[in-house]
C-alpha cells in the first residue's frame, strides 16, 4: 500500500512539475486571470461570497472548463508524444500512474480561479469569502476534474491527435448554448440546464438566503458531474487496466458502474426536483383572474381588528404559530360563521372555534351569531413548512414564501396568518392584504438569526403597528440589526459595511425632503437590504416603521442607485418622501397629489436652483403627468421660499382626498391658488 | 532466467507478423537476428507485455507472460527500438522518478540511481536536462533506466539503430558488460552486434524461426559454401541473381565478391573460412540487396 501511495504521489509530483513549469502555463494563468478581471473591471460584486457564488465564479469556472479539457488532452497525450509510453508501460504500475497524473492536472488549473478570488476578496468582508471559498473551490474543481477527464478519456480512445484540440473546443463552444437551446424557453426539456457543465447559469444566491433558493439542484448538479468524472476516468483506467493485465478489469468497471449510477441518480432527483418546483410555481404566462387593488381588504364581511401573533422559528424549516386575534362583524347581517384564509399546508393543532377546511379557505363556526359590528377574541395555533412559488422570467421557479432551515421568508400574500375573506393573494401580490389592523408579532428564532419584519420593531424579536394592512417577516441566521446613529440598518452581515457607508447618503436626503413637511422631522430612518427586489413578497411602498421612514431596498441596489438617476430617485427619493407624506399624515398610494411633490421635491434636490437643470430632470424624469404640479410647486419655493413650499405642501396632504380627483394642470392650477400667485 | 516461446503466433488480420515460433532460450545474452520485417519487434513486445498475441504461451522464468503479465514487468528491462523521456528533467530526476515506478524502495533508489549512472557512464551529465543529450546519451540513459531495479530479463530492440560507430561499439561493450548476471535478449540486424557480444542466438524470418543455436553452429551452416571471387562490373547483376553477395569491393576495376553458394560460382570462386554473417545469410535466404545488411 504505501509502494502505491508512493508510486500515486510521484505520479502526481511529476505531472504537476511538467505542467506549472512548462512556458506555456504562466502565459495560460495571466491570460486567463485577465480575461476574468477584464469582464468583470466594472460589474459591481455584491459581496464576495455572492460574488463566488454567482456571475464572477461561474464565469471563471466556465472558462477554466475549456482549459481543463485542452490540458486533460495535453497531460493524457504527453506519454505518446514523448515517446516515454513504450518504456512506462513496461514498468509494474497500475491505474495509480494514471490517477495521478489525472489529478494533477486538475490541481495545477486550480490556479486559473485565483483572480476570481481576489476581485471577490475586495467586495467586502473576509468572513463573507471564508464562507463562499469552500463551496466555489468544491464546484471549481468538479467541474475542472470532469473536464480534464473528458480530456483523458478523448485522447485515451483516439489517441494524441492534434485535432482532437480544435474538436474539445468546438465542442466546448456549442455545449455554450445547447442547455439554452433544450431549456425552458426552447424545446422545454426539464432539467436541461443540467447539461451546462461549465456553470453559464448564474444560479438564484441572496446574500439573505444563500443558495437555498436553488433547493438541493446544486448538490445534485455537483454529484452528476463529480459522477461523470469519476466515470470518465474508472473508463480511462479500465481501458488501460484491461489492456496491461490481460484480463476484465473487474474493479474499474465496478467503479465505473458505481459512478455511473451516482451520475445517473443525481440527474434524475435534479429533474424530479426541476419539475416538482414548477408544478408548484405559478405561471405567469396564463392569464389568472387577479383581485384588484383593495378588492382583498373589502371582499369579506368578517374583519379583524388587531392580531397578536407568537411565531415559534425554533424549528425553522416547520415553524409553529400562535394566534390570537379579534374578529369583527363588519356586515349589517349577524353572521354564524367566520371565513378567513390560511395557507392549506399549515396544520391547524388547536382552534377555539370548530372549524372546517377547504384548501386555503378556513371557516370558523361560531357558536352564537355575532351581530354587525360585535367583535370576539379567537385563538388558533398551527404549524408546519409553508412554500410558494411564481415563475421568474425564464421561468424558472422562485420561492417567494417559504420556511427552510436556511432560513424564513412568510411574504405578506403568504397566508401564515389568519386574514379575512377567503382569497389566498397570489404570490406575487404587491398591494396590502387587509383592512388596517393592529398587529403585535413575537417571534423565537434559533441564536444568532435575526429577524425583519415591515412593522415597528419594539424589541429585538418583537413587532407592533396600530395600522398594519401587511405583514412579512424574514429570518436568517445572517441576518443582522444595526444602529448608526439614529438610523438602524437591517441587512446581511455581509452587506453591513455597504449599508453603514449609504445612510449618510440617505439621511442627507432625509434631511433635505423633511424640511417641506409640516411636523418636526424624522430623526433617522431604518435601511433595510434584503432580497433581489423587485422580487415580490412585500408592497413595493413600504410605509414608516414608527416615528421613522422604512426603506427596503434590493441586495443589489447600493451600487446600482450611485449610477443611474432614476433608480436613484424611486430608492431614494419616492421610499422617503413617501413615508414623511405618511407620517404627516397622508395616503402616498396611488396618490397623483404625492407624485407631483415627490417629483418636485427629488428634482429640488438634485437641480437646486438651478432652473435649466430643473427643467432637465423634468425632461428625463419620464412623468409628464406629474410635471404641472412640479412647475407649480416651483412657482411657489421661488416666490415664497422654504416656508410656503412646506405650507402648501400641509395643505396638499390635509385636502389629499378631494384633490386626488383632479387632474394635472387643476392640481397646479390649485397649488398657485393655495400659494396665492398671481 | 529460461524463456520458452511455444506456438507464438500474432496476426494482423492477414498480416503474420509471427507465425508459430517456437525458442527456447536458456539464458546469458541471446541474439535474435532477422531483416526489418521478420516480426523481432513484434516478438519483443509480447515479451515485455506490451503486446497480446493471438496464440501461443510465453513463460519467462516460468511466469506465464499472458497470464501474469504485471509479475513479468517486476523482473524485467526493456530498451525499445524508439523511446524518449521527458526533455525538461535531468537524467537523475527521470531515473528517480523510474526507480519509483519500479518500486525500488527510497532508500535504495538513491543509490541505484547513482549505480546505473556510473554504469552507463553518465554521473558527470546526470544533473542535465535530457533536451540537451545526444542520441547515444539517451540510449545510454535508456539502457540504465532498464538496469533500475536489477532486473533478471533484459530485453533490447535494436538498440544500435542511429548511433555512430563508436558509440554502438561503447553500447556493446556496455551489454556485455551488464549481461553477466543476468539474461539479455537483443533483438538486432546487424549481425556484428551480435557476434560480438552473443551466446546464444536464433534467426526470424518472415515471422517464422529460421535458426537457433550458437553462433557457432550457425557459422557451421556456411561452412564450404562461402566463396570469394572476382567478377567484371558488368557481370554483378547476373551473379546477384544466382548467388547471395555478402560483400563487395572494387579492386583495380574489377570487383571482388564474398558469396554464398552451395556450388563455386562461376567456376573461379575459391572457398573461405565463414563467419557469423554467412551463417546467417546461409540460414535466411537473404541477399545483400533485400536485408540491407551492414558488413562492420
Amino acid at each position: 500500500m504505501r509502494d502505491l501511495t508512493r508510486r500515486f504521489l510521484a505520479a502526481w509530483r511529476l505531472e504537476l512539475r511538467l505542467l506549472v513549469r512548462h512556458w506555456a502555463y504562466p502565459l495560460l494563468l495571466a491570460a486567463w486571470s485577465a480575461f476574468v478581471i477584464y469582464v468583470f473591471r466594472d460589474q459591481a460584486v455584491i459581496s464576495p461570497e455572492a460574488a463566488l457564488n454567482r456571475d464572477l465564479g461561474h464565469f471563471s469556472i466556465g472558462i477554466s472548463s475549456l482549459a481543463a479539457l485542452l490540458l486533460g488532452a495535453a497531460g493524457a497525450g504527453r506519454s505518446q508524444r514523448t515517446r516515454f509510453a513504450s518504456l512506462e508501460e513496461s514498468y509494474p504500475t497500475g491505474a495509480e500512474v494514471l490517477l495521478g497524473r489525472w489529478l494533477a492536472g486538475v490541481v495545477a488549473l486550480l490556479p486559473t480561479q485565483v483572480a476570481a478570488v481576489a476581485i471577490a476578496g475586495r467586495a467586502g468582508p473576509a468572513s463573507s469569502l471564508w464562507r463562499g471559498l469552500p463551496t466555489f473551490v468544491l464546484e471549481a474543481t468538479i467541474t475542472v476534474a470532469f473536464c480534464t477527464a473528458v480530456g483523458w478519456l478523448l485522447v485515451s480512445w483516439l489517441g494524441p491527435r492534434r485535432w482532437v484540440y480544435p474538436l474539445l473546443a468546438g465542442g466546448w463552444l456549442g455545449c455554450l448554448g445547447l442547455p439554452v437551446f433544450l431549456g425552458r424557453r426552447n424545446l422545454g426539456i426539464p432539467g436541461a440546464e443540467l447539461l451546462d457543465f461549465m456553470r453559464s447559469d448564474t444560479g438564484s444566491y441572496e446574500e439573505l438566503w444563500g443558495r437555498l433558493f436553488e433547493g438541493a439542484l446544486p448538490v445534485w448538479f455537483n454529484l452528476f458531474y463529480a459522477g461523470l468524472a469519476a466515470l470518465g476516468v474508472a473508463l480511462v483506467v479500465a481501458r488501460v487496466a484491461a489492456r496491461r493485465r490481460r484480463r476484465a478489469p473487474l474493479v474499474p468497471a465496478a467503479l465505473a458502474l458505481a459512478a455511473l449510477v451516482v451520475a445517473a441518480a443525481s440527474a434524475t432527483a435534479y429533474v424530479q426536483q426541476v419539475r416538482a418546483w414548477e408544478a408548484r410555481a405559478v405561471d405567469r404566462g396564463k392569464p389568472r383572474p387577479l383581485p384588484g387593488p383593495g378588492d382583498l381588504a373589502t371582499a369579506a364581511v368578517e374583519t379583524i381588528d388587531a392580531w397578536e401573533i407568537a411565531v415559534d422559528l425554533t424549528d425553522p424549516a416547520s415553524p409553529r404559530f400562535d394566534a390570537r386575534f379579534t374578529l369583527r362583524n363588519a356586515g349589517s347581517e349577524p353572521i354564524t360563521a367566520a371565513t378567513l384564509t390560511l395557507h392549506r399546508d399549515l396544520a391547524i393543532t388547536m382552534s377555539s372555534l370548530p372549524y372546517a377546511r377547504d384548501g386555503d379557505v378556513l371557516t370558523l363556526t361560531l357558536s352564537e351569531p355575532l351581530a354587525p359590528g360585535a367583535t370576539r377574541d379567537l385563538r388558533l395555533a398551527y404549524a408546519g413548512p409553508i412554500w410558494a412559488f411564481i415563475a421568474g422570467f425564464d421561468q424558472t421557479p422562485y420561492p417567494v414564501t417559504f420556511t427552510a432551515a436556511d432560513g424564513v421568508r412568510l411574504a405578506h400574500s403568504g397566508g401564515w396568518y389568519p386574514v379575512p375573506g377567503r382569497m389566498l393573494a397570489p404570490p406575487d401580490w404587491s398591494e396590502p392584504t387587509h383592512p388596517p389592523a393592529a398587529f403585535h408579532l413575537a417571534v423565537t428564532v434559533p441564536e444568532g438569526w435575526g429577524v425583519f419584519s415591515n412593522l415597528p420593531a419594539t424589541g429585538d424579536t418583537t413587532f407592533a403597528s396600530e395600522r398594519a394592512t401587511w405583514v412579512v417577516l424574514f429570518a436568517s441566521p445572517r441576518l443582522r440589526t444595526e444602529q448608526v446613529g439614529a438610523s438602524t440598518i437591517v441587512a446581511p452581515e455581509a452587506l453591513l459595511p455597504r449599508a453603514r457607508a449609504l445612510i449618510p447618503e440617505y439621511e442627507a436626503v432625509l434631511a433635505d425632503l423633511a424640511r417641506y413637511f409640516p411636523g418636526p422631522a424624522p430623526k433617522g430612518l431604518t435601511l433595510a437590504i434584503l432580497d433581489s427586489l423587485p422580487a415580490p413578497g412585500m408592497p413595493y411602498q413600504t410605509p414608516p416603521a414608527g416615528c421613522q421612514p422604512l426603506v427596503v431596498i434590493s441586495q443589489s441596489t447600493p451600487e446600482d442607485v450611485k449610477r443611474y438617476a432614476f433608480d436613484r430617485r424611486y430608492f431614494i427619493g419616492t421610499a422617503l418622501a413617501a413615508d414623511l407624506w405618511s407620517l404627516a399624515g397622508g395616503d402616498p398610494d396611488g396618490s397623483s397629489v404625492f407624485d407631483g411633490a415627490q417629483f418636485y421635491l427629488w428634482a429640488r434636490h438634485v437641480a437646486g436652483d438651478d432652473p435649466k437643470r430643473f427643467e432637465q430632470e423634468l425632461t428625463a424624469s419620464g412623468m409628464p403627468y406629474a410635471a404641472p404640479v412640479a412647475r407649480a410647486l416651483r412657482e411657489v419655493d421661488v416666490r415664497h421660499g422654504e416656508a410656503g413650499l412646506r405650507e402648501v405642501i400641509a395643505r396638499m396632504i390635509a385636502e389629499e382626498e378631494t384633490l386626488r380627483s383632479l387632474e394635472p394642470d387643476e392640481l397646479a392650477a390649485w397649488v398657485r391658488e393655495v400659494a396665492g400667485a398671481p | 532466467m529460461e524463456i520458452v516461446i511455444e506456438d507464438l503466433r500474432k496476426y494482423y488480420g492477414a498480416v503474420r507478423a509471427l507465425d508459430g515460433v517456437s525458442l527456447h532460450v536458456p539464458g546469458g545474452m541471446f541474439g535474435l537476428l532477422g531483416p526489418n520485417g521478420a516480426g523481432k519487434t513484434t516478438l519483443m513486445r509480447i515479451l515485455v507485455t506490451l503486446l497480446a498475441p493471438t496464440s501461443g504461451r510465453v513463460t519467462v522464468g516460468g511466469i506465464d507472460v499472458m497470464r501474469e503479465p504485471a509479475r513479468v514487468r517486476e523482473i524485467l528491462g526493456y530498451i525499445p527500438q524508439e523511446f524518449g523521456f521527458y526533455r525538461s528533467l535531468t537524467a537523475y530526476e527521470m531515473l528517480d522518478y523510474i526507480g519509483t515506478m519500479k518500486r525500488i524502495p527510497p532508500r535504495a533508489r538513491k543509490r541505484q540511481v547513482e549505480a546505473v549512472l556510473e554504469e552507463v557512464n553518465l554521473t558527470a551529465d546526470a544533473k542535465r536536462r535530457i533536451g540537451t543529450y545526444s542520441g547515444g546519451m539517451k540510449q545510454r540513459l535508456g539502457i540504465a533506466q532498464a538496469l533500475l531495479g536489477d532486473p533478471a530479463l533484459l530485453v533490447v530492440d535494436e538498440p544500435t539503430a542511429g548511433l555512430d560507430p563508436e558509440e554502438r561499439i561503447r553500447f556493446r561493450n556496455l551489454l556485455v558488460r551488464i549481461s553477466g548476471r543476468r539474461t539479455v535478449l537483443l533483438s538486432t540486424h546487424i549481425v556484428a552486434d551480435v557476434e560480438a557480444s552473443c551466446t546464444g542466438l536464433a534467426v526470424l524470418r518472415q515471422g517464422r524461426i529460421a535458426f537457433a543455436g550458437t553462433p557457432e553452429e550457425l557459422v557451421e551452416r556456411a561452412r564450404g559454401r562461402v566463396w570469394q571471387l572476382e567478377v567484371e562490373p558488368g557481370e554483378w547483376e547476373a551473379v546477384a541473381a544466382r548467388v547471395q553477395v555478402v560483400s563487395s569491393r572494387t579492386v583495380g576495376g574489377r570487383l571482388q565478391l564474398r558469396v554464398v553458394a552451395d556450388e563455386n560460382p562461376l567456376g573461379r570462386g575459391v572457398p573461405v573460412e565463414p563467419g557469423l554473417e554467412d551463417g546467417y545469410l546461409a540460414v535466411s535466404g537473404t541477399t545483400l540487396r533485400e536485408g540491407m545488411l551492414t558488413h562492420v
